[in-house]
């Protein structure tokens, strides 16, 4: 996976969670996608779950394929190269947090002044 | 870890795909390329709080030693307090110095070990009984610790609570303002130790195309030996030898690109006691 993002720019991204074979790992109700962004063995800088949005916005949708939002406010953070982890916490075996993408998300720096409607 | 594995992977042009053989190889070769940088400086260069005792090596060398029986501070224990030629200067191992949290002298602390070490009163006064040696704010290249009078000779009579390396920030080359972040990251406008980083970068490099070289090809039996040359017709391939087998045979080792990069942040240690 790899994900291109703007410095102070709202993004939305689908993102699919497959098997080795290529077909979707089921959801179940229950079920929270989690999409960590930020320096691998850190805390995270963005941590995001299906439960909750963040304060600005940002959210993960609880289904797969998940619809990802990263808020502009989420992502005033420096620019650089970060990891990216997409999971899912499996409700049905006792909240094991399992794997599912280790990417990059690459985030770019644009030209600042107004970002409103006026 | 200075340089994460998604900088490496999209350097190495992984980014979008990358095979679980490649994922196992950088996770054996990115670790030791970030301890051969560390060792190559002399100190971890992530900034970070902690504890430190000093001085480190018996200073006394060839000066004339003396000294005068004194007590601790519990008057529970003789030591002799050495005297002779000393230095007002002590010099940190992690640098560039951010900050001191404070500094405990006592000459018969015994590295923190002896009974009463580091009491109360030990504490030094900042701006008074030593001061820092700024470049400007927060920011101490030297790593220096300047004392009115002279810092002990005794080893482990000094203890430093400091914090000390680069931000985050400054390790990429993005310092463009002062700041603290939300972990205590102090960054300084026009720091730049982005070299560190890319030290770290031509280690791993060299480091993966060293394993690409080795690895066991696909055809019978298992052939050694950079591949020098390949042609289709008439299918041929030549294979290096010598002294080019021997150079890729270091799994992980500093290029010397790597060494120029880190020159100007290695701590030779001059002054450290």
């Amino acid at each position: 996976m790899f994900l291109t993002a703007y410095r102070k720019r709202t993004c939305t991204v689908t993102v699919t969670v497959t098997q080795s074979d290529g077909s979707a790992v089921t959801f179940a109700s229950g079920d929270v996608m989690r999409v960590k962004i930020g320096r691998a063995g850190h805390a995270p800088i963005l941590d995001l779950d299906s439960a909750n949005a963040t304060s600005n916005g940002s959210s993960v949708s609880a289904a797969n394929p998940t619809t990802l939002r990263l808020d502009q406010d989420d992502l005033d953070i420096t620019p650089g190269v970060y990891d990216i982890e997409v999971a899912i916490v499996d409700d049905s075996d006792s909240d094991a947090i399992k794997h599912g993408e280790l990417g990059v998300f690459n985030l770019l720096d644009v030209p600042l002044g107004d970002i409103g409607l006026t | 870890m200075i340089v994460h594995p998604a900088e490496l992977r999209t350097l190495l042009g992984l980014a979008s795909s990358i095979t679980d053989e490649e994922r196992a190889v950088l996770n054996l070769i990115h670790p030791p390329a970030e301890s051969k940088v560390k060792a190559y400086l002399g100190y971890d260069p992530e900034q970070r709080a902690g504890t430190e005792y000093y001085p480190r090596t018996d200073v006394t060398g060839s000066v004339q030693e003396a000294g005068v029986w004194d007590v601790n501070a519990a008057r529970t224990r003789a030591f002799l307090e050495r005297s002779g030629d000393y230095s007002d200067t002590l010099q940190l191992e992690r640098v560039p110095l951010r900050s001191v949290a404070e500094v405990l002298e006592d000459t018969s602390a015994r590295y923190g070990q002896a009974s009463g070490a580091f009491a109360s009163g030990s504490a030094l006064v900042s701006g008074e009984d030593y001061w820092i040696e700024w470049d400007e704010d927060d920011l101490c290249r030297s790593g220096c610790l300047i004392r009115n009078g002279a810092w002990p000779l005794e080893r482990g009579t000094v203890r430093v609570n400091y914090r000390a390396g680069y931000s985050p920030d400054e390790l990429a080359g993005r310092a463009t303002a002062d700041g603290t972040d939300s972990v205590g990251n102090i960054t300084t406008n026009g720091v730049d130790a982005s070299g560190i980083k890319r030290a770290i970068y031509l280690t791993a490099v060299k480091s993966l195309n060293t394993w690409a070289m080795n690895k066991k090809k696909t055809r019978v039996g298992f052939t050694g030996g950079p591949l020098q040359s390949e042609r289709l017709g008439d299918y041929s391939y030549t294979l290096g030898g010598g002294v080019t087998t021997e150079l890729a045979g270091m799994l992980v080792s500093l290029p010397p690109e790597a060494e120029d990069e880190l020159e100007a942040f290695v701590n030779w240690g001059v002054l450290r006691t």
